[in-house]
């Protein structure tokens, strides 16, 4: 009797259904591949990615060159220089962060007392040259300017659990 | 008789009249304060060292709260705690929140206490004050919202600097801490304002926003313009110094330094500076490697060796160089066969070079000059010259003690001098031979310099002086910049050595530079070489060096045209040389004409070395940063000359190696006596007639270094120049203030301004040494023309 | 039918009584003339005036005899006297009228302790704002030096004693004894730390001996009609008539010279009871740093140091403010708080931050913006500036707050919550 089930299944391809059943569910569920770069897996507001410099919507940088996250990088990888400017505010001359130190850890952003420097959800970046590593004032400003709708969403969704 | 107190339950015997918080501090014991500093006195306002006493109701202030015997005193008690809480809560309602933009944050006392006994949350909710800021002048920024009214900077300018500059204005939550009419501190010691104020209200202006507390590394220091050798801490941030601030010393400085020693590092970081060695080829200066420049260094002297001989070279080195450059300066000279070495750039007279000990040195402490009971000082600006020999001399006065000037300018001083006895430049001597008579006379000791005594007649004022150095116990008599540098200074220091002698009293010099000290004891000086051993053959000194002049000069951080006496006379010697070698750390555009090789050296703060002070204290120092560009260490630049010279015993690997050598020398080495007596001259040189030019360096003026710190030359102490004339003088001559004029000294003439002041006496003339514009004047006291143009 | 005006307004009845000659008719310049005389020993006097008991009428009640006797007239160095005429305190206008109608009486008393301390150079300092008086003791002063009564070597007794005047400039806190004499001196009116005493480092660093002008007004009297006579005029420890400065809502206001232990009631019927025949609410019993009293308590006490003392407030000055049912207390601490921190000197943190705090809080509460927790911010904010401060600027804010926090809570709660008065139904008048 099981020699006779046995050889139905043969002639059946049975098992070949049995494994195809699995197939088959996959290949009607919902997908997890994503396109990439067309499409994008979603992240939170708390990713840390790439770093920026924010402004205040007068256009006013909100860097005040205090230096708390400087001195709380536990990688080293930020490096200011101050003065006073024209108008005697305190503002950084240099604000570099070497990317290649960085550890991506948020402490920079967390002790900032004016919300300046973040890290942005970015996340795909790469580098072409020696150097381009260090991003400088100038480029963390720019990158700021361009996301500046979306850290500013970012940190209003994340602002109840501060 | 001691008596017994408990703090914290520890118990402690300790000396009636002293206040809980002296105690406290002195067994570590932290008690939080504000208004009290242990340096001024005791205004018990701020109410943050409440402390808890047993037997009284209410907490006391610690600070003003003298011990009793058995009392009973809890910090931490509840009682305490609340109160110091309650205080805490109070300066904080109106103290803006701004520590990320404040330069005090991360040093700043009040942040400290804040965090200890400070609230995470403010109960008032309502509007700050703000405060308009105070513009007290290019040292000093102020931010006057961040005033918590301790009032430290007030009792400073009262108690310490002598000028009430600061005040409070208005009352209740209207106060505010400023100068009521606008204007700059003058004080020499204002800056110190900044180190007191325990919040960031008074900050440093020149260091405004470019460092935190925390990136900033700290290196022992000892200042390199006077000749007190205040200690420093230099800090500094990637190889550059940042600022200065003091180090505690209480035999020195105490816990001050004046605004020179604090600022002048604003001049390292100068243009001017130069960075590498540089050669004049065919009149066009080429920036060379340090190889080729050595190599030509001694090419060159060893031609001047072979076609002249070596005693035809000039050695000169200012009077600020460290033990171990002056050394090796006089080493490596000496070594080539040549004695004409001299760091007496700012005198003019020399006779009494052999009668000097074998190092100039105070007969008191520094620390001891407050006890004194006379002071008399000879041609000084002690305010300027040694501000905080100054300081101890104005406790003195506090004190209760004498202090008498004898002066050829009515210097203005932090306090009123006892007597002041004023004559023209050229007079001094005669003024000092007058009270000298007074003391022979009434010792009844008239047998030495007699007919010197005799040939001058008494003055009312010249007896007063020798009444108050007789009632005196032991009168100290401290000769400055402006007996030092006099022509007549010999006689000068001869007649201050008799007076004091007369009167059993001391004498001391208040020596240019910041190691005078240490020049006399390595010999850098024509006729005694190391530790005060008379030389083979007696040498030329500065100023015999520029009259003859030489065909090959070696300087040494000195620019002539600044930093000597008759500067005209210099830079003719230096213009008709065939070589002269600058090792310098900053080039002038005069250096660029008269110089043929520069070597870039190590200015203050890069090189290690030794300064011995007035009071023959050495002080060892290492360097706090590495030099700037390609300039090295002045030592390591002569131990190399040395070596590429082929002379013997210069191969030091440390510096130290060269200090240990001194030392050595000066245990094994018994300096000859100095000479016999002095021979007094039968009668005073004739004293010429006419308008008569009195030198001196204006406090911001003194060195290189404090030359290129911008804002010091911003001060109003920093001075332009001028010619200063007395307003009888101004009136004969027929001139305004302002008026420029033609000072003419034989060929040479030069063009300034009329300044009048009532400060000056008879027909002397102030003009300042340290400027180009005054450079042009062959005689620093010499008499000179002054023309309307 | 109680006895008025026997000590300091004795000569308030006679015409012109501020001349020499008034005052002299009614006995005046008796015991200075006696003692430039006789030259009595000087501890019968101190004896006299330790009997009579009489407190120092400024404010802190402190024993005058005792006081005196802190300065040893053979100690070598100049001592000095000062009269603290600075009258500053709200509710209080007795030494006003002191040296408008009677300033000899001040004179022959500070001529008097002068003597008795072997002081030969006293300054009154007067309040700047007073006009009259400033008028009144300077002729007082040119008379008593023309009649010999003031100067060198008074009349052959070899005693000498000079008296100038001094005008304030307008602050409160002068009227503290150690700033008064740091004003003097010409400085900011900034109190000083307490110890040293003035008693031992007093006005340019010399001993000094401060009294009001109520209390030098006194002596003359005592001395001449003996402190036994004094005592009775009082209870014990409480010698002596004593003036009282009644205002607010009664018919008469004014100045009252009455015994001391006078019950409340007398003075308030001298006064011309309640305005209107309103029933009373409370009183402030001694100047405006005085705890308040309420009605019930009032009505029941009797106006001396002790029993006032007892009650919870003090007799201070004596100013006894009066209000009726129709005052509303948040405005009247509203009132206080803003006039000391305007007099704040500012030296020490917590009155200085303290005191612009408390005003800030009830001008808010005053205006229909309290929150609920400002009455316990209040009373703790008060607390902690009591106690700790170097004069007690700090305590005479900190009392009245907490006490009409006490007394008033339900007042204070309605205006925090409806914004508006309890008692008036305004928020502001």
């Amino acid at each position: 009797m099981s020699q006779f089930l046995e050889k139905i299944k043969s002639f059946t391809l049975w098992e070949l259904l049995v494994g195809m059943k699995l197939t088959g569910r996959y290949l009607f569920s919902k997908k997890v591949t994503i396109q990439f770069p067309e499409e994008s897996t979603p992240t939170s507001p708390r990713f840390r990615g790439l770093h920026a410099l924010r402004r205040y919507p007068n256009g006013e940088e909100r860097c005040i060159a205090c230096k708390l996250c400087e001195a709380v990088c536990p990688a080293l990888a930020i490096t200011i220089e101050a003065a006073p400017r024209a108008d005697n505010s305190r503002r950084t001359t240099v604000y570099e962060i070497d990317l290649f130190k960085c550890i991506y850890c948020g402490f920079c952003e967390e002790s900032c007392p004016v919300d300046s420097i973040v890290e942005t959800t970015l996340k795909n970046y790469h580098f072409t040259q020696r150097g381009q590593n260090i991003m400088n004032k100038q480029e963390l400003l720019a990158i700021g300017d361009e996301f500046e709708q979306d850290i500013a969403r970012d940190k209003a969704d994340d602002a109840a659990f501060r | 008789m001691k008596i017994e107190i408990e703090i914290d339950g520890k118990s402690f015997e300790v000396e009636p009249g002293k206040m809980i918080i002296e105690v406290a501090d002195a067994a570590g014991i932290v008690i939080p304060r504000f208004c009290y500093h242990k340096k001024l006195s005791v205004a018990a306002n701020c109410r943050m060292c409440l402390v808890d006493v047993e037997k009284s109701r209410k907490p006391l202030p610690a600070c003003a709260t003298p011990v009793t015997p058995g009392m009973v005193v809890r910090t931490r008690s509840k009682l305490a705690l609340d109160a110091q809480k309650a205080v805490m809560e109070f300066l904080l309602i109106n103290h803006p929140l701004d520590c990320p933009i404040c330069d005090q944050g991360g040093q700043c006392e009040l942040q400290d206490i804040a965090l200890g006994y400070g609230s995470d949350n403010s109960r008032y909710d309502q509007g700050k004050r703000s405060v308009k800021d105070k513009n007290l002048g290019p040292l000093i920024e102020t931010e006057m919202t961040r005033c918590i009214h301790c009032t430290r900077c007030v009792r400073f300018g009262r108690e310490i600097a002598g000028i009430s500059e600061m005040g409070s204005i208005g009352r209740g939550e209207d106060t505010e801490i400023g100068t009521y009419v606008e204007k700059s501190l003058t004080s020499e010691l204002s800056a110190n304002i900044i180190d007191l104020c325990p919040v960031g209200a008074l900050t440093n202006k020149p260091f405004r926003y470019r460092a935190r507390a925390w990136e900033l590394t700290q290196h022992s220091g000892v200042s390199p313009h006077d000749c007190v050798g205040s200690n420093l801490h230099i800090h500094t941030r990637r190889n550059a110094v940042m600022r200065v601030v003091p180090k505690e010393n209480e035999g020195i400085n105490e816990t001050w330094i004046s605004d020179r020693d604090r600022f002048s590092c604003e001049g390292l970081s100068s243009p001017e500076r130069v960075t590498s060695p540089q050669l004049k080829r065919h009149g066009q200066w080429e920036t060379v490697d340090w190889q080729t420049a050595l190599q030509t260094v001694v090419e060159a002297l060893q031609d001047v060796t072979e076609h002249h001989s070596a005693d035809r070279i000039g050695g000169i080195i200012s009077p600020n160089a460290t033990v171990e450059e002056l050394f090796l300066f006089q080493k490596l000279l000496r070594g080539m066969g040549c004695h004409n070495i001299d760091h007496r750039i700012t005198q003019t007279d020399f006779h009494y070079q052999q009668a000097m000990p074998t190092y100039p040195k105070l007969p008191v402490s520094i620390a001891d000059i407050e006890q004194q009971e006379l002071i008399v000082v000879i041609g000084g600006n002690t305010q300027h010259e040694q501000p905080l020999i100054h300081h101890r001399i104005r406790k003195a006065w506090d004190n209760g003690a004498k202090v008498i000037m004898i002066n050829p300018v009515d210097f203005e001083f932090n306090f009123t001098p006892t007597q002041t006895l004023l004559v023209e430049n050229r007079r001094l001597p005669e003024a000092l031979t007058g009270v000298t008579r007074c003391l022979a006379e009434s010792q009844q000791d008239t047998e030495i310099a007699k007919d010197l005594l005799q040939s001058v007649a008494v003055t009312p004022a010249h007896r007063e002086v020798a009444d108050a150095l007789l009632s005196a116990k032991a009168p100290l008599i401290l000769l400055g910049a402006g007996a030092q540098n006099h022509p007549q200074a010999g006689l000068m220091y001869a007649l201050a050595e008799r007076m004091a002698q007369l009167s059993n009293g001391n004498v001391g010099l208040l020596t240019a530079g910041a190691n005078a000290a240490g020049a006399w004891l390595v010999g850098a000086v024509p006729h005694r070489g190391p530790t005060g051993l008379n030389v083979s053959k007696p040498a030329l000194d500065v100023q015999r060096m520029w009259e003859s002049e030489l065909p090959a000069y070696v300087l040494f951080n000195v620019e002539p045209e600044h930093d000597c006496a008759n500067s005209a006379k210099a830079l003719k010697a230096l213009s008709q040389a065939a070589l002269v070698i600058c090792l310098t750390s900053y080039k002038t555009p005069a250096m660029e004409q008269y110089a043929d090789i520069i070597l870039p050296i190590a200015s203050f703060a890069e090189t290690p070395g030794t300064f011995i002070n007035v009071e023959g204290r050495w002080q060892s120092f290492q360097a706090a940063v590495i030099p700037k560009g390609e300039s090295r260490p002045g030592w390591k630049v002569l131990r190399v000359l040395g070596n590429l010279l082929s002379l013997d015993g210069f191969n030091y690997v440390v510096n130290t190696e060269v200090t240990d050598e001194l030392r050595s020398l000066a245990t094994t080495n018994t300096p000859e006596q100095p000479a016999g007596p002095w021979r007094y001259p039968s009668h005073l040189p004739t004293v010429s007639e006419g308008v008569e030019r009195f030198c001196y360096w204006p406090i911001y003026r003194s060195d290189s270094v404090v030359r290129h710190s911008q804002p010091l030359q911003k001060t109003p102490l920093s001075e332009t120049p001028v010619v200063t004339m007395s307003p009888q003088l101004a009136q004969r001559l027929g001139l305004e203030a302002g008026t420029e004029v033609k000072v003419s000294q034989g060929g040479d003439a030069v063009v300034l301004q009329v300044c009048i002041s009532h400060r000056m006496v008879g027909d002397t003339v102030g003009i300042a040494a340290g400027f180009l514009e005054t450079a042009g004047l062959a005689e620093s006291f010499g008499t000179v023309k002054i023309e309307r143009i | 039918m109680v006895k008025m005006n026997q000590v300091c307004y004795r000569t308030l009845d006679m015409p012109e009584p501020w001349r020499l000659a008034t005052y002299e008719a009614a006995g005046g310049y008796q015991v200075w003339r006696k003692i430039l005389q006789e030259g009595t020993p000087r501890d019968q006097i101190l004896e006299e005036m330790k009997k009579s008991s009489l407190r120092g009428r400024g404010g802190a009640g402190f024993p005058t005899g005792l006081k005196w006797s802190f300065l040893n007239p053979n100690t070598p160095g100049q001592k000095y006297l000062v009269c603290n005429s600075d009258e500053g305190e709200p509710g209080t206008c007795k030494d006003r009228d002191i040296l408008r109608f009677n300033p000899h009486q001040v004179i022959e008393g500070m001529a008097i302790a002068g003597y008795v301390m072997g002081v030969t150079v006293a300054y009154n300092y007067i309040r700047g704002e007073f006009y009259e008086p400033i008028e009144r003791f300077e002729a007082a002063l040119k008379e008593a030096r023309a009649a010999g009564l003031l100067g060198v070597n008074l009349q052959g007794s070899g005693v000498d004693f000079e008296l100038h005047m001094h005008i304030g400039a307008g602050a409160y806190i002068c009227g503290e004894e150690t700033a008064l004499l740091e004003s003097l001196e010409g400085k900011k009116g900034y109190p000083r730390f307490k110890p040293p005493f003035p008693a031992s480092y007093g006005l340019y660093g010399k001993p000094t001996t401060v009294n009001n002008t109520e209390s030098f007004a006194s002596v003359p009297v005592i001395l001449s009609k003996g402190p036994d006579w004094f005592l009775e005029e009082g209870i014990p420890n409480n010698g002596g008539p004593k003036i009282f400065c009644v205002s607010g809502h009664v018919n008469k206001p004014g100045n009252y010279e009455i015994p001391l232990g006078t019950p409340f009631k007398d003075l308030l019927e001298l006064a011309g009871g309640m305005r209107n025949g309103r029933p009373l609410k409370a009183v402030i019993p001694g100047g405006s740093s005085a705890p308040v009293l309420l009605a019930d308590t009032m009505m029941n006490i009797t106006m001396d140091y002790d029993a006032l003392a007892k009650a919870g407030s003090m007799l201070g000055s004596g100013a006894v403010i009066v209000m009726d049912d129709t005052t509303c207390m948040v405005r009247v601490l509203a009132r206080l708080a803003h006039f000391y921190s305007e007099e704040s000197c500012g030296q020490c943190s917590p009155c200085r931050e303290g005191s612009g705090w408390v005003a800030r809080i009830v001008h808010r509460i005053l205006h229909g913006e309290g929150k609920p927790g400002d009455l316990e911010l209040l009373d703790n904010v008060a607390g902690n500036m009591m106690g700790r401060t170097i004069c007690v600027l700090a305590d005479a804010l900190a009392m009245p707050v907490q006490s009409f926090i006490r007394c008033f809570r339900d007042e204070f709660e309605y205006f925090i919550q409806h914004g508006k008065s309890l008692v008036d139904g305004g928020k502001l008048r």
